[in-house]
C-alpha cells in the first residue's frame, strides 16, 4: 500500500498460507501491521480472518493438524520458525477471544495469571500491576470491591473487559482481538469499542470483525479477506470511502458476507 | 390438526410416561428392599462391640474391628496407587494424546478393563505377586483393588477434561502458559468436581469388592495392620461368616453388610452433594 511509509510496521506478514489438514484457508497473504493503530480484518464467514489472527501468536500450535507456511516478522524474528519460543511471542502478542473466557478463579487471580507466569514479584507489586491492568481495561471501578469474587460471576461485557485486562497485564506490544464484541449486547459493545480506541495509544491492535460499522468507526487500517485471499488493504478511510477492488465494493454494499 | 389425532398423541405420550415411571419404580423398589433387609437385620446385630472387637471364634461374641480397619487400609493403599495413575492417564488422553493412535488404543483397552470381571484382576495379581512372593498379602489385595479403580478414575478424568471448553485452554496458552500449566491451573479447576466424583465412586466400588481379594489379600481373623500379611477385610469376612453354620456369625455378617452398604451409600450421597456445589462445573 502507498501509505505504508508513514509508520513503521510492527509486524510483517509475508506470503502466509495456512492449512487445516489438507484444506488451505489462507492463500499467500501479505500484510503489514502498523504501530499504535487499529487494524481491522474483515470478510465474510469462513474467509480466514480468524485464522490469520490465530497465526500471529501461534495459538494454532495447540492443534497438530494445523500448519502455517510463509513468514511473519516480529521483533526481528520470523515467528513461524519452530525454534521461536512461543512463551516469548505470546507475552508480546496478547489475544482476546470471541466469547469471554474468564478462568474459574477470582477476578484478581485471573488478571494475575499471566503476570505470575513470567515474573516473581512481591504481592504488593502484583496488586499494583493487577490494579493498573484493570484500570487500563476500564473495569477497576466496577470490581475494586470484589476482587476476590469469581471472574465468572461478572456480566458478559465485564468478563470480556476482564479478559482484556488479563491480556494487558503482561504488557504486550500487540493485542489481537477476535470479534471481541460479537457475543455482547450493544451497551457492552460500545464500552469495549471506547476502550479499544483508548488502548491504541499504547498498543498495536489487530481486530477481526464481522461488523462493518464497527470497523469503520474505530479502525485506522482495514484489510478485506475473501476466500483466503487478501483482496485489499489500506488506510481505513480510503478503504471504506473509495475501495479500489470491485469485490471490496460488493462486500461493503452488503452483496455477500 | 384434528382433535382425534391430538388425543391419540396425548394417549401415546401418557402411555410412554407411565411405562417409564413404572420401570423406574420397579428398579428403585429392589434397591429399597435390599436396603431395608440389610438395615433391618444389621441393626439388630449391631453393637458397640462390632466396632471395637475382632472377629470371634465360634460360640463367642465379637466384632468386625479388624475387618473394617483392614478394608480401610486395603482401599486406602489401592487409592494411593490408582489415583495418580488414573488421573494422569486421563490427562494424557484428554489433553495430550487427544485423537492420536496411542490414545485411541489406550481408551479402547480402558473400556475393556472397565467391564472386565473383577475376579480376573484377582487371578492376575495372584500370578504376578502372590506366587512370586509365596504368600497372600495386603499389598497383593491393594494392587488388585487398584486395577479395578484405575479404569474408573481414568474414564471420569478424561470425560471431565473433555468437557472443558477449548477456548479456555487457548486463552491460557495465549498468555504464554506452557501446556502442563494450562492443564493444572485451568482445566483441573474446571473439572475438579467431576474428577473427585470419579475418585470417590471408585473408592466406594472397591470398598465392597470381594472377588479380587479372594486369592490376594485372602482374609485374617486376627488384628493385623501389616500389609505384608494376609489382610482382614469386610467383604471376605462377611462371606465367611455368612456361610458358617453358627447363628452368632450370621448376625455379625448382617452387621458387616450394613456397615459396608451404608458406607458406600454415604460416599455416593457425598459425591452427589459435591457435584451440586454451585462453584463446581460452572462452565
Amino acid at each position: 500500500m502507498s501509505s505504508s511509509d508513514q509508520a513503521d510496521a510492527v509486524m510483517e506478514i509475508k506470503n502466509l498460507s495456512f492449512f487445516y489438514g489438507d484444506k488451505q484457508v489462507l492463500k499467500s497473504v501479505s500484510l503489514s501491521l502498523f504501530g499504535n493503530g487499529i487494524t481491522a480484518i474483515m470478510g465474510p464467514s469462513g474467509c480466514g480472518k480468524s485464522t490469520l489472527l490465530r497465526t500471529l501468536n501461534r495459538i494454532y500450535d495447540l492443534y497438530p493438524e494445523q500448519r502455517a507456511q510463509g513468514q511473519v516478522f516480529f521483533g526481528g524474528e520470523n515467528i513461524l520458525d519452530p525454534d521461536v519460543d512461543t512463551a516469548w511471542l505470546r507475552r508480546r502478542v496478547g489475544m482476546v477471544f470471541q466469547k469471554p473466557t474468564p478462568f474459574p478463579m477470582s477476578i484478581f487471580d485471573n488478571v494475575a495469571y499471566g503476570l505470575k507466569l513470567y515474573e516473581k514479584m512481591p504481592s504488593s507489586v502484583l496488586a499494583e500491576r493487577v490494579e493498573k491492568a484493570l484500570r487500563n481495561a476500564a473495569l477497576w471501578d466496577e470490581v475494586k470491591d470484589q476482587l476476590r469474587a469469581s471472574g465468572q460471576s461478572l456480566s458478559g461485557g465485564q468478563q470480556q473487559r476482564l479478559c482484556i485486562a488479563r491480556a494487558l497485564a503482561v504488557e504486550p506490544e500487540i493485542l489481537l482481538l477476535d470479534e471481541p464484541t460479537s457475543a455482547l449486547d450493544p451497551v457492552s459493545t460500545a464500552r469495549i469499542e471506547d476502550l479499544i480506541e483508548t488502548l491504541k495509544k499504547n498498543y498495536t491492535i489487530v481486530m477481526v470483525t464481522h461488523n462493518l460499522q464497527q470497523a469503520a468507526r474505530i479502525s485506522d487500517y482495514a484489510a478485506f479477506l475473501y476466500m483466503g485471499q487478501l483482496i485489499e488493504f489500506d488506510a481505513a478511510k480510503k478503504l471504506f470511502e473509495s475501495p479500489s477492488h470491485p469485490k471490496t465494493v460488493d462486500y461493503l454494499k452488503g452483496r455477500f458476507g | 390438526m384434528s382433535s382425534s389425532r391430538y388425543k391419540i398423541r396425548l394417549f401415546k405420550d401418557r402411555l410412554f410416561s407411565a411405562f417409564a415411571v413404572l420401570s423406574a419404580l420397579i428398579g428403585l423398589s429392589f434397591l429399597l428392599l435390599i436396603l431395608f433387609q440389610v438395615c433391618h437385620e444389621g441393626l439388630q446385630a449391631l453393637s458397640f462391640d462390632t466396632f471395637t472387637k475382632t472377629t470371634p471364634p465360634p460360640g463367642e461374641k465379637g466384632g468386625l474391628a479388624n475387618a473394617m480397619v483392614g478394608s480401610f487400609l486395603l482401599s486406602g493403599l489401592a487409592m494411593l496407587l490408582s489415583v495418580p495413575l488414573g488421573v494422569m492417564a486421563g490427562v494424557y488422553l484428554a489433553e495430550f494424546g487427544r485423537n492420536g493412535k496411542l490414545a485411541m488404543v489406550v481408551a479402547f483397552l480402558n473400556d475393556i478393563l472397565l467391564s472386565a470381571p473383577s475376579i480376573c484382576f484377582g487371578l492376575f495379581v495372584y500370578e504376578i505377586i502372590v506366587l512370586p512372593t509365596h504368600g497372600f498379602s495386603g499389598y497383593a489385595g491393594a494392587v488388585a483393588l487398584a486395577f479395578i479403580a484405575i479404569p474408573v478414575i481414568l474414564q471420569t478424568t478424561r470425560d471431565m477434561l473433555t468437557l472443558v471448553p477449548d477456548p479456555l485452554r487457548e486463552a491460557a496458552s495465549a498468555l504464554g502458559a506452557p501446556r502442563w500449566k494450562v492443564v493444572f491451573t485451568v482445566c483441573f479447576r474446571v473439572a475438579k468436581g467431576g474428577i473427585m466424583t470419579g475418585i470417590l465412586l471408585s473408592f466406594a466400588r472397591i470398598a465392597g469388592e470381594t472377588a479380587p481379594l479372594l486369592f490376594t489379600a485372602l482374609n485374617n481373623r486376627f488384628w493385623n495392620v501389616s500389609m505384608a500379611e494376609p489382610m482382614p477385610n469386610l467383604p471376605m469376612t462377611i462371606y465367611q461368616l455368612a456361610l458358617s453354620p453358627y447363628p452368632d456369625w450370621h448376625e455379625l455378617a448382617w452387621a458387616g453388610a450394613m456397615v459396608i452398604t451404608l458406607t458406600v451409600l454415604s460416599i455416593n450421597v457425598l459425591t452427589r452433594f459435591l457435584t451440586r456445589d454451585p462453584s463446581v462445573n460452572r462452565i
